[in-house]
């Protein structure tokens, strides 16, 4: 198990941990995470025109600020494990599903992923003008799935959604929730070996939410990897067999989900104190 | 816990982007294989642009007519109809439609990244299937241009020629060259944020420098020189002879085809090795 991270605003060099807490097969890990870390490149408004002509002579580079969302990151997952991964907002957690599943490259380290992935939330990013159904369609054949499989998950899905009255209407007569929820339910649906959820991606109702996890808990029992993102602390202890605390895009701590919620818990209550006295 | 023992032996890794093309059949059979998704997400695409207007799908055939209404106009009714724009009016027409499709290329292609942005941070495929997808979808959009075209082609005084049988070869390598102009153009729009602005130009530019609007005869030999090197040029031109009872010469149609696998090789490199920062830069 990893230990404390210093609760300061620039947080101690990256604890070590345990790299083994649980093994489990011989088999070589699902994910492997070695040393990776990751920036936004983020473009910053010229104030006057000469800044402007000052940005065409340098190609623009030396404007663009490069915001690090990762540094150092390193962990491993092994098959049939279900790791929450925790931490404030910006801490990294997004970013770090997309470095896991491909769509943003490290800048250093290097990911290893083995076994068929389902990444968030394939439904989203379609067009609004769509049905559900059409959304359905084009998440599932995204990630490759044929389209006879697909017809006969359509109703499935949409019942599990919890949406089958709206799956020929276009999505935006949706609320947000609704969005949300045929997004989380197809990433389920889609037989992945390891799927990564992010709970701010695929946010809804409290109803929904247990609905959600009832599945997950099937497909834990399948023996799937599963990498959630969360703020749900008491859903991180009961679901989660490991646990990875991010803090300013570095791993805080890693291991024991009892352990490592604990040490989170502590961080944000001296953090609230702080905040108190000032 | 009990680890499903029927795994796939997919294996994923992820290094720091580095501009080196990745396996060019791997990436090929990937985009076959994702065939199904291009065709869905083209017909989306149309059946959403339709269900946005009152008229739907009569837009796809009233569309070309207007256009052609208006240079009916402006060439034999303005200019009071001597002989040799009667002449040139199936060659501007037919020029007209084809030139649209690469023009779509051009700018539709171009922001297919930029504009899929939720779809590009939310899923993994080959992003090539983007432009690829656009330019499939402008080819569904055309047939109802090509359908009023055959029907409006004898009505405006256009001849059969022997050139005719030249025409699916030119439309083959225009397709060629629309997939290289939209992964060369979408690679530069979403790396260079003024693309968009610079994109723009360079459409009127070519809008004046292809032999679409004027005969290919009418130009000076000067302006010739100057217009004739670009990729558009070589492909209207073979299409203005053949739209005027004429067959394109073999020079024509060669530099047609050169130009055409060019741009494919050289947007498909360019695109292959940016493809894995887009995220960065969306």
């Amino acid at each position: 198990m990893s230990g404390a991270m210093a609760f300061s605003s620039e947080p101690e060099p990256e604890p070590e941990f345990e790299r083994d807490p649980e093994p489990a097969a011989e088999r070589p890990p699902a994910i492997e995470v070695d040393n990776v870390s990751a920036s936004y490149r983020v473009r910053i408004d010229s104030p006057d025109i000469m800044t402007d002509f000052k940005r065409l002579v340098t190609r623009g580079d030396a404007f663009d600020r490069l915001v690090p969302a990762l540094r150092d990151v390193s962990f491993y997952v092994p098959h049939g494990t279900v790791l929450a991964v925790i931490g404030r907002n910006g801490a990294g957690k997004s970013t770090l599903c997309r470095v896991i599943c491909g769509v943003l490259p490290p800048e250093s380290g290097r990911v290893v992923v083995r076994g068929r992935m389902n990444l968030l939330a394939p439904g989203l990013g379609f067009s609004e003008a769509l049905t559900g159904r059409e959304n359905i369609t084009l998440g599932g054949l995204a990630c490759g799935l044929s389209p006879e499989r697909l017809a006969e998950l359509a109703d499935e899905i949409a019942e599990f959604a919890q949406l089958e009255d709206y799956l020929d209407l276009p999505m935006r007569s949706y609320s947000g929730g609704m969005r949300m929820r045929l997004a989380s339910s197809i990433a389920v649906f889609l037989d992945p070996e390891i799927l990564l959820i992010d709970e701010a991606l695929t946010g809804g109702d409290v109803a929904f939410t247990e609905h959600i996890a009832e599945k997950t808990a099937d497909l834990i029992g399948e023996g799937r990897t599963i990498l959630l993102v969360t703020h749900g602390l008491s859903s991180a202890k009961k679901m989660a067999t490991l646990a990875l605390w991010l803090h300013q895009g570095r791993v805080a701590a890693f291991g024991d989900p009892d352990d490592v919620v604990d040490q989170y818990m502590r961080y944000c209550r001296i953090e609230s104190l702080e905040l108190d006295d000032v | 816990m009990e680890v499903a023992d029927s795994y796939s032996d997919v294996e994923y890794v992820f290094e720091p982007h580095s501009r080196t093309l990745p396996d060019l059949r791997e990436y090929v059979a990937a985009l076959w294989d994702r065939r199904q998704f291009m065709k869905e997400l083209a017909n989306s695409d149309l059946r959403t642009a339709r269900s946005s207007t009152t008229l739907g799908s009569i837009w796809s055939v009233a569309d070309p007519l207007f256009q052609a209404a208006i240079y009916y106009f402006l060439y034999t009714v303005l200019r009071r109809g001597s002989s040799n724009n009667a002449t040139f009016l199936p060659a501007l027409i037919g020029g007209l439609y084809l030139f649209t499709l690469s023009m779509s290329a051009l700018g539709e292609g171009g922001a297919s990244i930029k504009r899929s942005k939720g779809l590009m941070l939310n899923s993994t495929f080959p992003r090539a299937l983007l432009p690829m997808t656009t330019i499939y979808k402008e080819l569904k959009d055309f047939i109802p241009s090509a359908l009023v075209f055959v029907v409006l082609y004898p009505a405006v005084g256009g001849k059969l020629g022997p050139g005719f049988f030249v025409l699916p070869l030119l439309f083959v390598l225009q397709t060629i060259m629309n997939i290289g102009i939209a992964l060369l153009v979408s690679t530069y729009v979403t790396l260079f944020p003024d693309g968009n602005n610079v994109m723009s130009y360079v459409n009127r530019v070519l809008f004046f420098a292809t032999p679409v609007v004027y005969p290919v005869a009418l130009l000076p030999a000067t302006a010739r020189l100057v217009v004739g090197w670009q990729p558009l040029f070589p492909l209207f031109a073979s299409y203005q002879a053949v739209f005027s009872g004429g067959v394109p010469s073999p020079l024509l149609v060669l530099e047609t085809a050169v130009w055409a696998f060019a741009l494919l090789a050289i947007g498909a490199q360019y695109f292959l090795r940016h493809e894995r920062e887009f995220a960065i830069h969306l």
